[in-house]
């Protein structure tokens, strides 16, 4: 039971912090723009 | 539905861009998406197991969800190509022009492909709830789409972003840094919101996942050692990619700071004009007197006698006038000297004979910094403000030793009393 478990929630933390990255790197980018017309 | 239709003219408008800024980097692009595409088409197998289906569509949903992800890598790429350019650019110049290119290429990418996701996700979700019979693969697969959609709209709205600002400013640097402050703290917020929302539906599909499973082992159905691989590998790349990410994600949510000058530094006067105290007014866009080292330049020209003082002063205002045939000649001018200057130095007498009477002196601001986990200390563009004095032959002299600072305090003393420092120029 514990394999199952932690084989798909381990996957799923992946997927989640995979997002939560692809979000924080594309408003990186904003930042960055606007630092450069300051 | 006007929402998608603006989306896809957008689209068609940025996809006319990109094929006509660049056919070796869409080749590239082009590349590397069928190289990805081939590499990926097996992952998913191995991440989601498929053991139960039949093999044709089992194959042909490893390679849709391939081909999803092959966009998205094809976009993780240029935006990683577009951080080093916009990197460089920005600590080593030019700038802002070529950190902006680099964005509108990268922002492209990030539009088409997160369009691409919007449209293949559902899709791709059809076929995979009717390809998977057990509910732990159906909720996993369901959770995935719901984190992918969640990710691809975020990122089609922060692309929008981009579009706005680039619309605004009418050219004018400080009102394009403005807006843009003012967009990037929009932007920020709902980069946090996206965040939440998508810590909230990975809580709550972690949840429900892990409770699936054990249900299914409690009925004898154990996950194969491929797809503990599998998911040990999705768990990796995850927490890589986040720990990878700290630096950038500590630099997404940093405010710049608010400055309420509206005027940025003219170049001659960065590392010349005294530092402000007090109140001052915008720069009026004029021409500009520098005096440095004993030497004068207009408008950056040098002016290194008296008749080149007259030339360029006279063709300043003839040109004024050519320019706006029927307005009445401003008379405006800015002044930049260092504090300890003599006022006599200055050329206040052939300003007012050409018809310069009303003159700004340039101050500038205390330099501003941002610091940043990613950048390091960042400087941020001067800002130059003005106090205004009238030059009138009626008026008392100022006395014969005094300096740009002394001249600076007096205009200073009468703006605080609501009025415009009036003085006699020394004549040549």
């Amino acid at each position: 039971m514990l394999r199952n478990a932690l084989s798909v929630s381990a996957a799923a933390v992946g997927l989640v912090l995979l997002s939560i990255s692809a979000m924080h790197w594309l408003g990186y980018d904003l930042f960055v723009w606007a630092l450069s017309v300051q | 539905m006007h929402e998608l239709s603006s989306q896809l003219w957008k689209l068609q408008w940025r996809a006319e861009g990109l094929w006509k800024a660049g056919a070796p980097g869409s080749v590239f692009v082009c590349a590397l998406f069928v190289a990805l595409v081939a590499i990926v088409a097996i992952l998913p197998d191995a991440i989601v197991g498929t053991q139960g289906c039949r093999a044709p569509a089992r194959r042909l949903l490893a390679l849709a969800t391939g081909s999803l992800i092959a966009p998205l890598g094809a976009c993780a790429w240029s935006i990683a190509k577009a951080h080093t350019r916009a990197r460089d650019t920005l600590l080593f110049g030019p700038r802002p022009s070529e950190t902006t290119s680099a964005y509108f290429g990268h922002r492209d990418a990030t539009q088409l492909t997160a369009l691409f996701a919007l449209f293949a996700i559902p899709i791709l979700l059809v076929v995979a709830l009717r390809v998977f019979p057990r509910a732990t693969t159906r909720a996993f697969v369901i959770l995935a789409s719901v984190l992918g959609v969640t990710t691809a709209y975020g990122a089609l709205s922060l692309t929008d972003t981009y579009l706005v600002v680039s619309n605004q400013g009418c050219g004018d640097p400080e009102a394009i840094a403005l807006y843009t402050r003012r967009d990037l703290a929009d932007a920020q917020r709902h980069v946090s919101f996206c965040i939440r929302a998508l810590a909230a539906v990975g809580i709550a599909g972690i949840t429900i996942c892990t409770k699936l499973a054990s249900r299914d082992a409690l009925r004898g159905r154990v996950v194969s050692r491929r797809t503990v691989f599998g998911s040990a590998l999705l768990f990796v790349l995850g927490a890589g990619v986040f720990l990878a990410t700290q630096a950038t994600a500590a630099d997404t949510h940093r405010q710049i700071p608010h400055r309420p000058l509206a005027s940025r530094c003219p170049p001659e006067a960065v590392r010349v004009a005294p530092i402000q105290e007090g109140p001052c007014d915008s720069l009026v866009a004029s021409p500009i007197v520098l005096f440095r080292n004993g030497a004068l330049s207009i408008d950056g020209s040098d002016a290194l006698s008296h008749s080149a003082v007259v030339n360029l002063l006279r063709n300043k205002a003839e040109l004024w006038k050519q320019i706006n045939p029927g307005k009445a000649f401003p008379g405006t001018a800015l002044a930049v000297a260092p504090g300890g200057t003599l006022v006599r130095a200055l050329p206040f007498g052939v300003l007012q004979e050409h018809g310069f009477r009303r003159i700004q002196l340039v101050t500038r601001t205390e330099p501003a910094r941002v610091e940043t986990t990613t950048l390091g200390m960042f400087e941020l563009h001067p800002l130059c403000c003005g106090t205004a004095l009238e030059l009138d032959p009626t008026a008392p002299p100022l006395p014969p030793h005094a300096t740009y600072e002394d001249l600076l305090q007096a205009a200073r003393r009468a703006k605080q009393r609501h009025r415009v420092l009036r003085i006699a120029p020394f004549n040549p």
